[in-house]
């Protein structure tokens, strides 16, 4: 019995070690799923992006790695919605990764499916860039919108049986103590 | 003369002391608890508020916005909350504490006891929790402007409305508690501090209804548009005013209700335009329009003016029903004529204090560039004051019968 309890509590610790494992690599080791070679104002940079396409609401690694390493570069991402995305431009920050590449790194997320342009923005010696690479948002499969509606209009039935109560349950009251002033019921 | 003496039973004095205390500790638990929860509905309020302008001028960027946390802080804080009450007064009736019976609780699934109100809210709060991530679902699909009647909008709405009725039920039955029990308790302008809890709820209720009107659907009849913002301005004052009315029996209730509200607008129109400009400064934000930029605004701050009128018809009919000893406002029928009769002051008032407010403040919106029959007109002014008569009316029978239960609901 022991054993058998030992065993069923060792695999939710089995799991989460295989998930922190995963990630741990992932993170440290993972090839970008796409990369792109634009050229950001006066600058050659390949962009790299680490999920291809982008999960909605889920943070994704973006690099840039310019092609004269010797070049100390500085900027910014804003991802701008695309037709017909409703949905606000967001920033993010790049910070130099230090090493001799000279590549900026980047966490970006878009909280919405849909087209998307990532903008870069770059500036170094020879002044400020943009380049802007379009990329399409995936989501989660939709639920039919009526199957939306039919769950979150239910609680409404409940509040209907509970005014239903309501009323049942004054008359229980009513009759507990008929002297008060209260509503008579026409 | 005779003397009697009186010996204690061994035992029994014990006994009663361990009881009263018991009761006592229940008393205190039960009402720190609400209050607690009351402080957690108006941090719920001013996110709610909040969340509302932060759509309109930032955007919504992501799940854990200031507004939400403040909202979603405040559902898990009056969820968790109403959950331990439930537990804590289950073990305690189990164990026959004193003040933990069947006429100061209710029995749940067969196996819980706790007070009404508590399981009321608890479930309140769970809904809007659930909600929650399946709105977030639907704006990850359908973009960040979804309207307020979005499914899982109402059903978190609805889960709001369900947990700030079941605070009213905590304060009422404790306060109708103590009534039963003959219990002295100090007063201020006649009302006790639970019914002044109670006051405060429903002020909170009216205020949440205010924070969504401007987004209710506007139907279109060909070419005529009908904002229907002004129903649920006439079913919550309605409901509010007879509500307490009938729970405090105290005319002027209905005026401090609004007096309530307007101190609550005041506050929020003071604190939010603030809140957002430091928000954006401090997360490195742009507005969506960088040319509109939240103010303090005075219609948005002054608009529980349109229930003053209402009020005071309210508070007046019942104090000359109750100097005349007259059956007006006791009958489901006169409760009925006294909704009729507030509801025109609010609808007609509504847009004229929201003029600068709001494009869509008048009720009755002809599609540009397009010529509305007069016909149209006669169809639709006389159907669209027939159904809000017909709520308002609705919203007062309602209000009362609450307002009853309210009243002498000990559980």
């Amino acid at each position: 019995m022991r054993r058998i309890i030992l065993s069923v509590g060792a695999v939710p610790v089995i799991l989460t070690l295989f998930m922190l494992a995963t990630g741990t690599a992932r993170a440290s080791g993972s090839a970008p799923a796409s990369s792109e070679t634009l050229a950001v104002g006066p600058y050659i940079i390949d962009f790299n992006l680490y999920q291809n396409p982008p999960y909605v609401n889920t943070s994704v690694e973006v690099t840039v790695v310019p092609h004269d390493s010797r070049l100390q570069l500085q900027g910014y991402v804003t991802v701008e919605p695309g037709l017909g995305t409703d949905a606000v431009p967001l920033r993010f920050n790049l910070t130099p990764l230090g090493d001799k590449t000279g590549t900026l790194k980047g966490t970006i997320h878009m909280p919405v499916q849909g087209a998307w342009n990532i903008v870069i923005n770059l500036n170094g010696p020879q002044g400020m860039g943009t380049a802007r690479e379009p990329v399409t948002v995936a989501a989660p499969g939709a639920i039919p919108i009526w199957l939306g509606w039919l769950i979150g209009a239910s609680p409404l039935t409940l509040i209907a049986f509970w005014i239903w109560r309501q009323h049942r349950y004054k008359r229980v009251l009513l009759a507990q103590s008929p002297g008060d002033d209260s509503l008579q019921v026409s | 003369m005779a003397h009697s003496k009186i010996y204690p039973v061994p035992g029994t004095i014990p006994d009663i002391n361990e009881n009263r205390m018991s009761g006592l500790s229940e008393q205190r638990l039960r009402r720190i608890s609400i209050w607690v929860m009351l402080f957690f509905l108006f941090q719920g309020g001013v996110g709610a508020v909040w969340d509302r302008e932060w759509h309109a001028y930032v955007g919504r960027d992501q799940f854990f916005t200031p507004p939400h946390d403040l909202i979603y802080s405040c559902v898990a804080g009056v969820g968790l909350m109403a959950f331990a009450l439930v537990v804590i007064e289950t073990i305690r009736f189990r164990r026959g504490r004193a003040g933990v019976n069947d006429i100061s609780t209710v029995q749940v699934f067969g196996f819980f006891h706790a007070p009404l109100g508590f399981v009321i809210t608890g479930f309140g709060a769970l809904l809007t929790l659930i909600a929650a991530p399946l709105d977030n679902y639907w704006h990850e699909l359908y973009g960040i402007d979804v309207a307020l009647w979005a499914p899982f909008h109402l059903m978190g709405i609805t889960g709001g409305l369900i947990g700030i009725l079941g605070m009213v039920y905590v304060f009422a039955s404790e306060a109708a508690l103590d009534r039963q029990a003959s219990r002295p308790s100090r007063q201020l302008l006649g009302l006790t501090a639970l019914e002044w809890g109670a006051l405060l709820v429903l002020g909170s209720l009216m205020n949440f209804t205010l924070t969504g009107f401007l987004q209710f659907p506007v139907p279109s009849f060909g070419p005529l548009s009908i904002s229907t913002y002004p129903l649920p301005l006439v079913v919550s004052a309605t409901f509010c005013f007879t509500g307490a009315i009938r729970f405090t029996r105290r005319p002027g209730v209905a005026l401090l209700i609004v007096f309530f509200l307007l101190l609550n607008t005041l506050a929020i129109e003071l604190f939010i335009p603030w809140a957002i400009h430091v928000s954006v400064g401090l997360q490195g934000l742009e507005y969506r329009d960088p040319t509109r930029i939240p103010y303090f605004n005075w219609y948005y701050a002054l608009l529980p003016l349109i229930f003053l009128l209402p009020a005071l018809v309210v508070d007046g009919i019942t104090l000359w029903g109750q100097r005349h000893n007259s059956r007006v406002g006791k009958t489901g029928r006169s409760v009925g004529i006294i909704g009729l009769i507030i509801t025109p002051p609010i609808v007609l008032l509504a847009p004229f204090i929201l003029q600068s407010y709001s494009l869509y403040d008048p009720i009755f919106l002809p599609q540009p560039g397009l010529l509305v029959p007069w016909q149209f007109y006669v169809i639709a002014v006389p159907c669209f004051s027939a159904i809000m008569c017909g709520m308002g009316a609705s919203g007062a029978i309602l209000g009362a019968d609450f307002g009853d239960v309210w009243r002498r609901n000990t559980r």
